[in-house]
C-alpha cells in the first residue's frame, strides 16, 4: 500500500508537472540565453579594452571557448592542455563528436549558435559547410601557403593530409603478396575483398581519395572506369566510418585500407603495419579550423585558431602525434616523407566542391549496377 | 451528469497531452515532413526526392532489404523470445532470478562498443574466428552483411518479446488453463488453444516492437551490414554527411521508414482489436516444479541463450581490464583505463542519472494517462495518439536531435545546449515502450472494476488514481523499466543535443569511440552496465516481485 500511495504521489506531482511542462521547461532556456548573452557582453567589453590598450597579456583573457572537434582523444586533449597552459582564465568546452555530427549540428544550430571554433575535419567537408564560417585572416596567415586555406578565409588549413595506401604486413606476409605502392595495384585481384574503404558520400576522407584517384587516372570523365574496377575489387564491403579503416587493417579484418597519413603514422612502432604513399599520385588536401559565423565567444575563438596555427601548438601536434605542420616554417616529422618527395595529382579543390552532387550519385550508381 | 463529469477530466487530460505531443512531436516532425516535398533544385512544392527514391536503385534496394531483414528478424526474435517466456515463468529455472536480469541486460548493449564486440569474437580476424579456424580448421562464416545483422538484432531485441509476453503469462488467470484442464485438453493442446491465443495482444507487442526497432536502428547493420546498406543507414549517412548531404533526401528517406513503420502498426492493432480478451488475473499460474534431468533440459536452453545475449557485455567488461592506446587493445591487464575517466566521471554520472529520473517521471504520467487513452476512450482522438506516440520510435535518433534542435533554436523559445531539450528527447524518445506495456497491459484487464467504481458515484478522477492506476500499475512499471534502461543508455539523439555541461556517460563512450579509444570506451561502457544492474536490483528490492516483469 505504501508504494502504492508513493505511485500516486508521484502520479500527482507529475500531472500538475505535466499540465505546466511547457512553462516549467522552458524556464531554463531565458537562463541560459542569459548566460550566454552575459559572456557575449564580455567578450564585447574585453574587445574594447584590447582597442584602449593594445595588446593583452595572455591571462587578460578570460571567459569561455567552446570548440567543436573530430580530432582523435590524444591530439585534441594535447592540444587544448596546451591552450590552458597558456591562456590559464579562457575556459575551453570540447564538444567532441565525428566531423559529419559535428559539421550538422553547426547548420542546425545556425539560428543561435553554440559553438565557436571547428578545430578539425578536412577541407573537403569545410568547404562544404562553408555558408555556417565566418571569414577570419590569422595572425598566422603569412607562413600558410595559398593551397592550404581558403581564398574567402572561411576555414584556413593546420595541417596538410596525403593519402596513403595502409596495409597489413603479417597478412600480406603469410600469403605471399607484394606490398602495394599504386592506387592502380588495388585493383589487382589478389585483394578482392581485402580492401577497406569507407563511403565517399559519407566520409570526408573517402570523398578526398575517390577524388585524388578520379583525377589521377584520366581525369573527371575517364577516371570511372578506374573506380568502377576499384568497387568491383571490394567486394561490396563498405567499413562503416573512414576512422575505422586503419582499425580494422591493424585487427587483421581487412589487408589493406586507404586512409590518411596522420592516422597511418600512429602505428609507426607497430611492426605487423606499414603504409605507401601511393607513387601514382596522391593529394594534400588539409585538415582545417574554421570560425562559427555568429560564434558566441569571437574573440576567444580567434585566439584559438591563432593558438592552433602557431608553431608552438604545430610544434607539440608533429612531435607527438605525427600531424604534419601546415607552416612553411617548419619541417615535417620523423617518419613522414616532405611534401616535395611525393607524387601529387593536381587536386582541383573547386570541382571537388561544386560538382560534389554529380560525383556522389556517379559513385553510388556504381555502387547498385 | 455523471457523463458530464467524466467529460471533464478527460477533456482537460486530453488537452494537456495533445499540448505535449503538438509541442515537441508534431511541430518538430512538421518540419521533417514538409522539408521532404522540397528540393534546392526545384522552385516550390515538389515530388522530386520521392521519384528520386523510386527511380534509383541504390535508394529503393535499401528499402527491401530493411523490411526483409526487419521480419526475418521479427520471425527469430518470436521463436527465441517466447519459449524463454513460458520456460522461464512456468518452470523452476535454476538461477531463475539472475538469468531475468542478464535478459534485460542484454536489451542495453553499450552504444557502439557493444556492437563492435561482435566483430572482435566472430570477425574475420575474430577471437572465436581465429579458434576454429586454428582448432578445428573450420572456417565460420562471417559476421558481416545480412546473416550477421539477423543474428545480432535476435540476440539483442529477444528480450523485447520476452519481457512482453512472460509479462502476460504471469497474469494470466490459472481458472481459464484449468477449465481447458478439466475439460480434457492435453498440455501442449492448452498452450496452442487457450495460453497463447489469450496473451497474444502482447506477444504482438513484442513484436511490434521488435519489427520497428530493428526497421529504424542504424548502428547495427552500419557496423556490421559492411556493402548491405538498409535504409535507416543512408538515412543516418544523408542527414551525418561529412561533405554535406541531402537534407532533403534524408527527409523524404525519413518519411518513408515511417510509412511503413506506420503501415504495420495499423495491421497490428487491427489484429488486435479482432482478439481482444479480457480478464481479471486474481489467480497467477503456479510454478511446475521439475527436477533432477529434466530440470536441466529446462535450465540448459534459458542459460544458452542468455549467454550469447550478454556476450558482447562481457566482452566489453574484459576488454576495460586490457591494456590499451590509440592503436587498439595490447597484451596484457591494467586499470589504466579507468585511471583515465576518473577525473571526468563525476558529471557524466550525475547528467546520466538526474536526466533519466526525471524524464522517467514524466514517462510515467504521460504514459500511464496515454495507455488509458488508448485503450478505454476509443475513437479518434485514441488512435490518433496511439500512431502519433510511435513517431519517435521508428525515426533514427540522430534525425530526432537535428528536428528538436530546428525547432527550439529561436525566439521565443531557445532550448539548445540545455538539459531540457535532452530530457525531452528523452521523454519523446522512450515514451513508446511505457505506452505499449501499458496498454496491452490494460487490453486484458476488464473495465468492470473502473466502472463500478464510477457508479458508485467516485469521480473519474479519483477513479483513475484509485482504480486503475492501481491496476495499471504492473504493466505501466515493467515498460517503465524499458524506459529507463533505454534511457540511461540513450545516445543517438543526446549526441546531437549534448553541449560541455549536458554531457552523459553514454556520450562519453561514442566521443572515446570515434576518437579512437576503445580502452576508455570499453571502462566507460562498464560503469553503466554496472550502474544499469544496480538499478535495476534496488528496483527489484523496491517492488518486492510486486511487479511482474522485472
Amino acid at each position: 500500500m505504501k508504494k502504492i500511495l508513493w505511485v500516486m504521489a508521484v502520479a500527482a506531482v507529475g500531472l500538475c508537472a505535466c499540465g505546466g511542462s511547457e512553462t516549467a521547461q522552458t524556464a531554463e532556456a531565458p537562463e541560459t540565453a542569459a548566460q550566454t548573452a552575459a559572456a557575449s557582453e564580455q567578450a564585447l567589453a574585453e574587445g574594447e579594452k584590447k582597442d584602449d590598450t593594445g595588446e593583452k597579456a595572455p591571462e587578460d583573457y578570460t571567459g569561455t571557448v567552446v570548440v567543436y572537434s573530430p580530432h582523435d582523444a590524444d591530439p585534441l586533449n594535447a592540444g587544448v592542455n596546451l591552450f590552458m597552459e597558456k591562456y590559464p582564465n579562457v575556459k575551453v568546452e570540447v564538444v567532441a563528436a565525428g566531423t559529419g555530427e559535428l559539421c550538422n549540428r553547426i547548420a542546425a544550430e545556425s539560428a543561435n549558435p553554440i559553438a565557436d571554433v571547428l578545430w578539425g575535419g578536412g577541407a573537403d567537408s569545410l568547404a562544404a559547410f562553408k555558408e555556417y564560417f565566418a571569414p577570419y585572416v590569422c595572425a598566422n596567415d603569412d607562413v600558410i601557403d595559398a593551397a592550404y586555406k581558403d581564398p574567402e578565409g572561411l576555414w584556413i588549413g593546420e595541417s596538410p593530409l596525403p593519402m596513403v595506401i595502409f596495409y597489413n604486413k603479417e597478412l600480406i606476409e603469410k600469403d605471399g603478396l607484394e606490398i602495394p605502392e599504386n592506387w592502380s595495384d588495388l585493383i589487382k585481384p589478389e585483394w578482392k575483398g581485402k580492401i577497406a574503404y569507407c563511403l565517399p558520400s559519407k566520409s570526408g576522407s573517402a570523398y578526398t581519395q575517390l577524388c585524388t584517384m578520379l583525377l589521377g587516372h584520366g581525369g573527371r570523365e575517364e577516371g570511372w572506369e578506374f573506380i568502377r574496377q576499384l568497387y568491383d575489387n571490394l567486394d561490396g564491403k563498405i567499413v562503416d566510418s573512414s576512422g575505422k579503416c586503419h582499425k580494422m587493417v591493424a585487427d587483421g579484418e581487412f589487408y589493406v585500407g586507404l586512409t590518411i597519413e596522420k592516422s597511418a603514422i600512429q602505428y609507426k612502432d607497430d611492426p605487423s603495419v606499414g603504409f605507401s604513399y601511393p607513387q601514382d599520385g596522391t593529394s594534400a588536401v588539409p585538415d582545417g579550423v574554421a570560425l562559427v559565423k555568429g560564434a558566441p565567444n569571437e574573440e576567444n575563438a580567434k585566439l584559438f585558431i591563432d593558438f592552433v596555427t602557431s608553431k608552438e601548438c604545430q610544434t607539440e601536434q608533429s612531435g607527438n602525434w605525427g600531424r604534419r605542420p601546415v607552416r612553411s616554417d617548419m619541417e615535417v616529422g620523423e617518419g613522414l616523407a616532405p611534401l616535395s618527395e611525393l607524387k601529387l595529382v593536381d587536386y582541383d579543390f573547386d570541382w571537388a566542391a561544386n560538382d560534389k552532387e554529380q560525383i556522389i550519385e556517379h559513385f553510388n550508381d556504381i555502387m547498385v549496377d | 451528469m455523471l457523463k458530464n463529469r467524466r467529460l471533464d477530466f478527460w477533456f482537460w487530460v486530453k488537452a494537456a497531452v495533445l499540448l505535449f505531443m503538438l509541442a515537441f512531436l508534431v511541430y518538430p516532425f512538421c518540419t521533417l515532413i514538409t522539408r521532404s516535398f522540397f528540393s534546392s533544385k526545384v522552385n516550390g512544392i515538389t515530388l522530386a526526392n520521392y521519384q528520386r527514391f523510386f527511380e534509383k536503385k541504390y535508394y529503393y534496394s535499401a528499402l527491401g532489404r530493411s523490411l526483409q531483414v526487419s521480419v526475418i528478424s521479427t520471425g527469430t526474435t518470436l521463436l527465441v523470445g517466447v519459449p524463454m517466456a513460458y520456460l522461464m515463468s512456468r518452470y523452476n529455472i535454476w538461477g531463475k532470478r539472475f538469468i531475468h536480469i542478464f535478459i534485460i541486460m542484454s536489451l542495453m548493449s553499450p552504444p557502439f562498443i557493444g556492437a563492435y564486440s561482435w566483430i572482435m569474437l566472430f570477425g574475420r580476424a575474430g577471437l572465436v574466428t581465429k579458434f576454429f579456424a586454428d582448432t578445428f580448421g573450420i572456417q565460420l562464416p562471417g559476421i558481416y552483411g545480412r546473416l550477421g545483422i539477423i543474428l545480432v538484432f535476435t540476440f539483442k531485441l529477444f528480450p523485447y518479446v520476452y519481457l512482453y509476453t512472460s509479462g502476460a503469462m504471469g497474469s494470466i488467470d490459472s481458472s481459464l488453463e484449468e477449465a481447458a484442464e478439466n475439460l480434457g485438453s492435453s498440455r501442449l493442446r492448452r498452450l496452442f488453444t487457450v495460453t497463447i491465443p489469450v496473451i497474444i495482444p502482447s506477444i504482438m507487442a513484442g513484436a511490434i516492437m521488435v519489427f520497428m526497432t530493428s526497421l529504424a536502428d542504424f548502428g547495427t547493420p552500419m557496423l556490421i551490414g559492411e556493402g548491405y546498406m538498409v535504409l535507416p543507414v543512408l538515412v543516418y549517412n544523408e542527414y551525418m554527411s561529412e561533405i554535406g548531404g541531402n537534407a532533403h533526401l534524408a527527409s523524404a528517406l525519413s518519411v518513408i521508414v515511417v510509412l511503413c513503420s506506420t503501415t504495420v502498426l495499423l495491421v497490428q492493432k487491427f489484429y488486435v482489436s479482432r482478439k481482444n480478451y479480457v480478464m481479471t488475473a486474481m489467480r497467477p499460474p503456479a510454478e511446475v516444479k521439475l527436477s533432477g534431468f529434466t530440470r536441466f533440459l529446462a535450465t540448459l536452453p534459458v542459460c544458452l541463450v542468455t549467454f550469447i545475449g550478454i556476450l558482447p557485455q562481457l566482452v566489453v567488461l574484459v576488454s576495460s581490464f586490457v591494456k590499451s592506446d590509440f592503436t587498439g587493445f595490447q597484451k596484457g591487464f591494467s586499470l589504466q583505463s579507468y585511471a583515465t575517466i576518473f577525473n571526468r566521471l563525476a558529471t557524466n554520472i550525475r547528467n546520466t542519472f538526474t536526466f533519466s529520473t526525471i524524464a522517467i517521471l514524466f514517462i510515467v504520467i504521460i504514459g500511464m494517462l496515454i495507455s488509458y487513452i488508448v485503450v478505454r476512450q476509443k475513437g479518434w482522438f485514441a488512435q490518433v495518439m496511439d500512431l502519433l506516440i510511435m513517431f519517435p520510435f521508428v525515426i533514427p535518433g540522430a534525425v530526432l536531435g537535428i528536428s528538436l534542435i530546428v525547432a527550439f533554436n529561436r525566439e521565443p523559445v531557445i532550448l539548445t545546449g540545455t538539459a531540457a531539450i535532452m530530457i525531452i528527447a528523452y521523454v519523446v524518445r522512450k515514451l513508446p515502450y511505457t505506452v505499449r506495456s501499458g496498454s496491452a497491459f490494460l487490453q486484458q484487464m476488464d473495465p468492470s472494476v473502473e466502472e463500478a467504481s464510477i457508479n458508485l458515484g467516485v469521480s473519474p478522477m479519483k477513479t483513475f488514481f484509485s482504480v486503475t492506476a492501481r491496476l495499471m500499475a504492473p504493466g505501466v512499471l515493467s515498460g517503465a523499466i524499458l524506459s529507463w534502461i533505454t534511457c540511461i543508455n540513450e545516445l543517438s539523439s543526446s549526441v546531437m543535443l549534448y553541449g560541455g555541461k549536458t554531457s552523459t556517460i553514454s556520450v562519453a563512450i561514442y566521443t572515446e569511440v570515434v576518437r579512437n579509444s576503445y580502452g576508455t570506451a570499453a571502462a566507460l561502457a562498464s560503469i553503466l552496465t554496472v550502474s544499469t544492474v544496480v538499478s535495476l536490483l534496488i528496483f527489484l528490492k523496491i517492488s518486492k516481485g510486486r511487479v511482474s516483469v522485472v
